[in-house]
């Protein structure tokens, strides 16, 4: 009786019937998944661009910014976008590796000659230039020109005056203070010979 | 006393502010430094009255400011400058130096004979 069970399940009609329902059901389990799969794909590509606009944003901000400030890169600006570049740019070992020379070059106990110094700025600059895709339509003598009229330099020296003339009144503030707080430290003035006046 | 070679200080004046600088004065050579980096490197000789005369170049490192009230800039300044220091330093309240930049007025110690 099983068997005649058996081999009545194995007649044609009922196989094509059974593969027709599995064909139905892969096919509605299809038309649902499709869109669901194509909406993440879309997802996927649209963060992807966005993360890439992201990025390039961030490197435009950092080379326009030492771009604007090239010709007194001390600025505070300028360094904020110095010390971004590591970051911003981490995928472009070029400009990585100018910024290196040029932050070598900034150290003063090496004492680089002025137009080392500037030729590793343009070199910098030109570099980001062609990571960013911009290197087609700037040559190197754009990166050299630069406009920074005498009211602008001596805006900069005022602010560098008034700083200093700050952080000389601080100083001078700050010193009687110690010298109030610890007079154990006093030393006898006839062993010390005090400064000598300011010359007429 | 006459002056001889060894290790010097000099507490120097200038229009804006003060400094101090130690050097070592031998053989004929002088040089030495101060706390912001500015070097002094030169050559002496001993004058008939005792006293030493010398010349000096001075190298200042960029973005600071002498003792003159001078700005050394993005770049460092250089100079070159004379003077004598009396065989009667110890005895004088001061020196006047007069340099390129402007003058200063230094005082001078003997730290230790070489």
């Amino acid at each position: 009786m099983f068997q005649e069970a058996f081999l009545g399940i194995l007649k044609p009609e009922i196989i094509a019937a059974f593969l027709s329902f599995l064909a139905t059901v892969s096919a509605a389990v299809a038309a649902y998944r499709a869109p669901i799969a194509a909406a993440e794909y879309a997802e996927t590509l649209r963060r992807k661009s966005a993360d890439d606009d992201n990025r390039r944003r961030i490197k435009l901000n950092v080379f326009g910014q030492i771009m604007q400030e090239r010709a007194d890169i001390s600025q505070r600006d300028c360094v904020v976008a110095l010390n971004l570049i590591d970051v911003a740019f981490y995928d472009a070992p070029d400009v990585r590796e100018a910024w290196a020379e040029l932050y070598q070059s900034l150290d003063s106990a090496r004492q680089v000659p002025g137009h080392v110094r500037d030729e590793r700025l343009r070199k910098l600059l030109r570099a980001m230039a062609a990571d960013l895709g911009l290197a087609d339509n700037l040559r190197l003598d754009d990166f050299g020109r630069v406009y920074f009229p005498n009211t602008v330099a001596e805006e900069n020296e005022v602010r560098r005056l008034e700083r200093q003339a700050t952080m000389k009144r601080l100083s001078a503030q700050s010193a009687p203070a110690q010298a109030q707080a610890s007079p154990a430290e006093t030393v006898s003035n006839s062993q010390t010979p005090g400064w000598p006046p300011r010359p007429g | 006393m006459a002056v001889t070679s060894g290790f010097y200080a000099a507490l120097i004046t200038g229009a804006d502010s003060e400094g101090l600088v130690m050097f070592v004065a031998h053989d004929g050579k002088i040089t030495g430094v101060d706390p912001s980096k500015v070097l002094f490197d030169g050559t002496y000789h001993i004058d008939e009255n005792g006293g030493l005369v010398g010349k000096v170049m001075v190298k200042a490192p960029p973005n600071g400011t002498l003792v003159q009230g001078v700005s050394t800039g993005p770049h460092g300044i250089s100079y070159e400058t004379s003077f004598t220091i009396p065989d009667d330093f110890e005895e004088r309240e001061f020196v006047r130096i007069t340099t390129p930049l402007g003058p200063v007025n230094a005082k001078f110690l003997k730290l230790r004979e070489l």
